[in-house]
């Protein structure tokens, strides 16, 4: 009887790691693809967007309307090329 | 339905779905952050300037990436100009998330009332930003990659 209960016991544990040795290799492969290639690239990127961020004009400015007219332009643009170059064969 | 018909449903969907994702909603969560504060027990250190700070930001990003979206979806499937907004919504779609960062949204000092003790702990959000923004990387090399396709290998499907 024990003999039973200690071997259903370790077939379920052996179950048990082999599934962890199929799961943790993709895991360690993708934490160690966010540490070396994920994480220095937002840092990069971060250090680049602060530079350019301090140009953009505030909320104490209130030139809020400064962006809308942005959106406005993108928007205008969108709806031109929409309506007018619909298809793709047009290299546009 | 002709085709300009459809790049317009395409693009208004998709602007919709930013406006509403990237606007209203995180609005909405703020001022009612804002609102509850006096109610709750929690408190997440968020001021009504600081608030408005946060606010401007998702307004005034939050219409550029709206705009953006409705033009990327309107565009053609495989054509150049899909590729290059994608990769200027990916930008603005950085800018916006820097700026949540920048604005002060993700410094939250937590303190907590329990009657018989007060507690306050800080919460840091910055290796979230970081992996964000790597993502965002890898987002725009993948837009350069559709853009270099669309120019060097035209993809001939009839759409």
């Amino acid at each position: 009887m024990i003999t039973m209960i200690l071997q259903t016991l370790q077939d379920t544990i052996s179950k048990i790691l082999a599934v962890i040795e199929y799961i943790l290799p993709t895991i360690l492969w993708s934490m160690g693809v966010i540490l070396a290639f994920v994480l220095p690239l937002g840092i990069f990127l971060k250090n680049i967007l602060g530079a350019l961020v301090s140009h953009f004009p505030g909320p104490e400015t209130g030139l809020l309307w400064v962006y809308f007219i942005v959106a406005g332009i993108f928007l205008a643009l969108g709806i031109f090329l929409a309506t007018k170059y619909p298809e793709r064969k047009i290299q546009l | 339905m002709d085709t300009k018909m459809k790049n317009m449903l395409r693009g208004l969907g998709a602007a919709l779905s930013s406006v509403i994702t990237k606007i209203l909603i995180p609005m909405y969560i703020f001022r009612s952050i804002l609102q509850d504060a006096t109610l709750m027990m929690i408190d997440l250190g968020y001021t009504e300037a600081k608030v408005d700070t946060i606010i401007f930001w998702i307004v005034a990003m939050g219409s550029i990436t709206a705009s953006l979206s409705f033009t990327k979806a309107s565009s053609p499937k495989y054509s150049p100009r899909k590729a290059i907004f994608e990769i200027i919504l990916v930008i603005a779609n950085a800018f916006y998330l820097y700026l949540y960062k920048f604005s002060g949204a993700l410094d939250i000092a937590v303190s907590m009332d329990l009657g018989i003790a007060i507690t306050t702990f800080y919460l840091s959000f910055e290796n979230m930003v970081y992996i964000s923004m790597g993502v965002i990387g890898l987002n725009m090399i993948i837009g350069l990659y559709d853009l270099i396709i669309s120019y060097a290998a035209p993809i001939e499907e009839d759409l």
